[in-house]
């Protein structure tokens, strides 16, 4: 691979503190660098916007939940078919995209990382085996911990040091890279029909709250120090009121102390499912100020959106008491999933529409948390994919948050309970490119740790992205031109080497998958092997040998150490 | 109107599959470039030209343009798919996927259908006067809804799940419907004036949908009720469109007939109802 100049775009790189200079970015060997040699490949970027490779900090995109989706919805596959071109593979898109489309995606939008945010760890192998086949771009996976027995069991016991120990083994042996929470307590409890109401409600047979549990993951997460915070799907996901519940759980991770080189104690994903006001769907209205309050005054905060998009989607979620609640409001087809002893899922295909209040209301909500919380550093951009809705809709979402008028556009189509129950119509900030790059690229990149990521620094990854698109020459109004341009990067550089060109696939190199690797005392692991070892074989369905990954399920899996006490 | 006459050549042993067969993607186009549509054939792309021969004229609009075809098209697929205006007549069998998602004008088919002929229908009107295969005006694997709109007429007999999810529109099966006609229907009308196999209606919800049955049905499902026998006007109305507008006779001789009411399927609390003549 030979070195690359790319020259004389309009750079944002907020890490860095470049916004808007005219300059050249230079790689070689795979990363940015100071100098390249004379016959350096030029890609003329004179008049156009170039930003490091987008870093998605909350999407799924492998495993078995979207496994799931794609076999329950071959009408979603049949009105996208993607045929293979000389270089790509053929495929199917829409909500539930095939591995390759999704990674070709991704990579026509800029996008160079995407982190897979729910693996259970039973279906580990199957979301490496997606991943491997995800190309293009660089991939982590979440693993599940809000429900599994052994935490709970360890966190009934107050054993923070095994809980600790079992987080550490947890990730090395499913090859994870954060701790993921799903409803703690609430899908656990959903194995007897029910779920948690509340931070205080207890779990059955295990009598501890999801209070305890977040607690207790985040306090261990941060000991451990985890490049990442714990990633939280709260309790009572998408039922009105649960703003509360949502500011409740900040709340309670707040007197954590964060591991070295960070504010932050808890990532809330997909936080617009959380920021619901009222007490039904029928008088349901926007709690998004009251959460964005909250996050202002407390820098222990960070958060995701799961931007709504009004189209035809597949919601998925591990919370599978909301999914059944879900199906009865929706009555849609529905697909209940129980991993054994360790987590849950749902899927139900669901479709926003303009003139549902509700949709309109939960429309509004995402885009007044991304408008009201002043720090693009603690508020990224997504859309929960498949979620909210296809990643594929991310330039729309980018030009919502940089355009007062396509909101106002989008609005007089809409419900009037967007008017009337969100705070949005008042608000008249919109996005600079420089604060894009942020919530985009550079702040996901600094929240999940990937030091060499999100940013055009030297020795940075050599990720980067080119759009048709004068950001001098933009202004708000043009914001279908600026959706057009970024649907479609001009050109997408991974570790290198040109991948995308003018929005189509050039060349399709496989990424790397990240995971952690934590060190806890050798002695107390055993300790804690010992009885993790002794549960399997009276519970699991599968022999404790069968179950750790195996190195041969990442062929380019990068090792990842974590800095806490134990650390070498 | 003006006609394009189409006769098939040759014809692959594979199936062909000729979306391209509409008055809509002929319209407007000179014969060479109606020559030159493409075709599938297996993996490969073909032209229109190679497997049929092409006379008459093409018309402005799709709305002004008849299309012929004069052969057996029994292993051509999606003729008239997706059309939108114009006539197509075929005189002779078709393949499957025949006016599949159709949105208006008139397909006419002198033979009979395969499988998933006006699936997903949106408008228009399809006549076939053979007998249609399996998933009649269905909705394909996955979607919620089936037929949307527009008018379907058999005249011979038709195979499983037709009507399947219908949403609205009309199906009328002058001869026998086989089982789970009209299967979680949710809207629209079904007439059959031969026999009805079982299972018909299975998890319709309803929302003003009924199936219709002149000929006899073979059993009705535990999950409907009986709950009336009476004389519908409205029923009457619609009998005395479809002998007049559509032209089944059979609808004559049912005008002052009574029906028994079933409603159901109450196994998903629907609302739908099943008519049955009294003899």
């Amino acid at each position: 691979m030979g070195d690359l100049r790319i020259k004389g775009g309009y750079v944002y790189d907020p890490l860095n503190g470049v916004d808007g200079d005219a300059m050249d970015v230079l790689i070689s060997g795979g990363k940015v660098v100071e100098n390249v040699g004379r016959d350096a490949k030029v890609i003329d970027a004179k008049g156009k916007l170039v930003m490091a490779g987008g870093v998605d900090v909350h999407s799924h995109i492998a495993g078995s939940k979207i496994n799931i989706g794609r076999l329950m919805r071959p009408e979603d596959h049949r009105k996208d078919v993607v045929p293979r071109t000389r270089v790509t593979r053929a495929g199917v898109g829409y909500s539930c995209p095939s591995t390759f489309v999704a990674g070709y995606r991704y990579a026509q939008m800029g996008y160079t990382a995407v982190m897979e945010a729910a693996m259970p760890p039973l279906g580990a192998r199957h979301v490496h085996e997606e991943l491997n086949d995800t190309p293009i771009i660089d991939k982590t996976a979440f693993t599940l911990f809000g429900n599994n027995h052994f935490t709970l069991k360890y966190v009934k016991e107050g054993d923070l040091e095994k809980l600790k120990a079992f987080i550490s083994w947890l990730l090395r042996a499913t090859r994870g890279y954060a701790v993921k929470i799903v409803n703690p307590g609430g899908v656990e409890n959903w194995k007897w029909g029910k779920n948690v109401g509340g931070l205080d409600d207890l779990v059955y047979n295990y009598e501890v709250s999801p209070r305890q549990i977040v607690t207790s993951l985040a306090q261990a997460n941060e000991e451990l120090g985890l490049p990442h915070t714990i990633h939280l799907h709260c309790n009572n996901l998408g039922v009105p009121g649960n703003y509360e519940t949502t500011i409740d759980t900040m709340e309670a991770v707040k007197g954590i102390k964060p591991a070295d080189g960070r504010k932050a104690t808890v990532h809330v994903a997909h936080c617009q499912f959380n920021s619901l006001d009222g007490d039904n769907w029928m008088n349901v209205k926007s709690g998004a100020s009251k959460v964005a309050k909250y996050v202002n005054a407390n820098e222990h905060v960070t958060i995701d959106l799961g931007q709504v998009i009004f189209t035809d989607t597949t919601t998925m979620t591990g919370d599978g008491p909301w999914q059944f609640r879900l199906w009865n409001i929706t009555g849609n087809k529905w697909v209940n999933s129980d991993v054994e002893m360790e987590a849950g899922a749902g899927v139900v295909p669901y479709t926003f529409r303009k003139d549902n209040p509700a949709n309109a209301i939960q429309w509004g909500i995402g885009l007044e948390l991304a408008l009201l919380i002043e720090d693009p550093w603690r508020v990224y951009m997504t859309t929960d994919h498949p979620n909210g809705g296809p990643f594929t809709y991310y330039p729309t979402v980018i030009a919502w948050l940089m355009s007062r008028q396509a909101r106002t556009d989008i609005m007089r189509e809409m419900n009037k309970s967007v008017l009337r129950r969100t705070t949005l119509p008042n608000i008249y900030r919109e996005y600079t490119f420089g604060e894009i790059a942020t919530v985009t690229r550079a702040a996901t990149a600094k929240a999940l740790g990937l030091k060499d990521k999100g940013h055009l620094g030297i020795g940075a990854d050599g990720d980067v992205s080119v759009y048709h698109l004068d950001p001098t020459a933009w202004r708000p109004s043009m914001y279908r031109d600026l959706e057009k341009s970024l649907a479609r990067a001009a050109y997408t550089v991974k570790g290198g080497e040109i991948v995308v060109k003018d929005g189509e696939v050039t060349a399709t190199p496989l990424g790397s998958t990240f995971w952690v690797d934590s060190k806890v005392p050798e002695k107390l692991e055993a300790e804690m092997m010992k009885e993790v070892e002794a549960d399997f074989d009276k519970y699991y369905t599968v022999g404790f040998r069968n179950y750790p990954v195996e190195d041969a399920y990442l062929p380019t899996g990068i090792r990842v150490e974590a800095r806490g006490r134990w650390a070498r | 109107m003006k006609e394009l006459m189409l006769t098939p050549k040759k014809l692959p042993d594979l199936p062909l599959e000729a979306e391209a067969i509409t008055p809509d993607s002929v319209a407007g186009k000179t014969l060479k470039e109606v020559k030159s549509l493409p075709v599938y054939v297996g993996n490969t792309v073909q032209k229109l030209g190679d497997y049929f021969d092409v006379k008459g004229e093409t018309a402005e609009t799709p709305s002004d343009q008849l299309v012929a075809i004069q052969g057996e098209c029994g292993n051509v697929k999606y003729i008239g798919a997706g059309m939108t205006a114009g006539r197509l007549i075929v005189e002779g069998c078709v393949g499957m996927h025949a006016g599949a998602e159709m949105e208006g004008g008139e397909l006419s088919i002198t033979g009979s259908a395969s499988n998933w002929a006006g699936a997903e229908m949106k408008g228009g009107l399809l006549r076939i006067q053979g007998d249609a295969g399996h998933q009649l005006g269905a909705a394909y694997r996955g979607s919620p809804e089936g037929m949307t709109g527009g008018v379907i007429v058999v005249g011979g007999d038709v195979g499983l799940e037709a009507g399947a999810f219908m949403r609205r529109g009309m199906l009328i099966i002058q001869g026998d419907a086989d089982s789970f006609l009209g299967v979680h229907m949710n809207g629209g009308e079904i007439f059959v004036f031969g026999n009805v196999a079982r299972r018909l209606g299975a998890e319709a919800k309803g929302n003003g949908g009924f199936i219709a049955c002149f000929g006899g049905v073979e059993s009705i499902l535990p999950t409907y009720v009986y709950d009336t026998t009476f004389r519908p006007d409205f029923l009457k109305l619609y009998l005395r469109q479809l002998r007049d507008q559509l032209g089944v006779e059979a609808a004559g001789e049912y005008l002052d007939a009574s029906f028994r009411r079933y409603r159901g399927d109450i196994a998903v609390g629907g609302t739908a109802e099943i008519l049955i003549a009294e003899p």
